[in-house]
């Protein structure tokens, strides 16, 4: 994984001429291997959540994503001998939970009815800005803010607070699927461009397009709900 | 160089960079995640920029933008049920016992 790394990161030990980030992951991988339940409970806390929704992506019932989770979790402590660190152990969990949610994805797939599929059109909605907050052809000032935003009272209090992290799950939840992935990895789980591309088989240029119409979405949703109080 | 006056757009469709047309701010919520990605070609930037310099509500747009960013980086931080952690830590200590 990037040097991004999530302010909920384990703390480090660095391996002599080793990167940092890998020699906390080795010494953690020792620990776990030597069965100490405070590292495994400290990585459940902190990984847990990231991969049921990392799962979720590929198998919307949560129940299914939650089992789905908890069979990664034994691959990976069944893999964790193998475990040679030429990835980031975070990068290597979270591999195992898309191998095995995409799998059980595909496999509901096909007792489902094929018309029940929503395809990759819904990508193509626009759901950008609303065209009409702008003036249009035939004015001096096309282009320009006729309904330009408004601020948000309270915003970074409001905004933070558990309430609207509500609105922002739902209005994720509403998305087409492949802006909701984006979006669930970049900005939810603090992955980078590139990791989201390789893990989504998109291009940077896709990926830029789905995370702003994304984005857009759960602004608008966010202003909704800041203008409804 | 911030004017004293919300500069009207007549204005602002009249202030050009280098003879370029003016980014509008249609085109500018268009390309803020691109601008965030650091994407943009540095022509577009510097329009982009001067913009914002001069549009309070863009500005707006723009810290409204991150915000929404914040927020839904703050999804990340969920709790494990505890049903689930039972369920870990069993399954790590029969995998412990064995190992």
């Amino acid at each position: 994984m990037s040097t991004g790394i999530a302010p909920d990161a384990p703390t480090t030990v660095i391996a002599p001429g080793g990167d940092p980030a890998l020699g906390g992951d080795i010494a953690l991988v020792h620990a776990l291997r030597r069965g100490d339940e405070a590292a495994f409970a400290d990585l459940v806390h902190q990984l847990h959540p990231s991969m049921v929704r990392l799962a979720q992506l590929f198998v919307r019932d949560r129940a299914t994503a939650e089992e789905v989770v908890q069979e990664a979790w034994v691959g990976v402590l069944q893999g964790l001998d193998g475990f040679e660190g030429r990835s980031a152990l975070r990068t290597w969990i979270f591999r195992i939970v898309a191998n095995k949610a995409r799998t059980r994805g595909r496999r509901e797939a096909r007792t489902v009815p094929f018309s029940a599929f929503a395809t990759e059109d819904g990508d193509d909605d626009g759901g950008s800005t609303d065209s009409d907050r702008f003036w249009g052809l035939g004015t001096s000032t096309v282009g320009y803010w006729q309904a330009p935003p408004e601020p948000w009272l309270d915003a970074e209090g409001r905004v933070l607070a558990a309430e609207a992290r509500d609105v922002v799950d739902a209005a994720i939840a509403a998305l087409p699927e492949r802006q909701r992935a984006v979006i669930t990895l970049r900005d939810v789980m603090g992955w980078d461009a590139d990791e989201v591309c390789n893990e989504l088989d998109i291009t940077a240029t896709n990926q830029r397009v789905l995370l702003h119409r994304a984005r857009t979405a759960v602004r608008h949703a966010l202003e909704a709900y800041l203008h409804a109080a | 160089m911030q004017p004293s006056i919300e500069p009207q757009p007549a204005d602002v469709a009249d202030a050009h960079l280098h003879g370029a047309p003016q980014l509008t701010c249609e085109k500018l919520v268009d390309a803020i995640t691109d601008y965030l990605e650091g994407a943009m070609a540095p022509d577009d930037l510097q329009r982009l920029e001067l913009h914002l310099s001069f549009c309070p509500p863009c500005q707006l747009y723009l810290d409204q933008m991150k915000l929404t960013i914040a927020a839904t980086g703050r999804l990340r931080a969920a709790d494990v049920s505890a049903e689930a952690e039972t369920v870990l830590m069993a399954l790590f200590r029969a995998w412990a016992a064995d190992a």
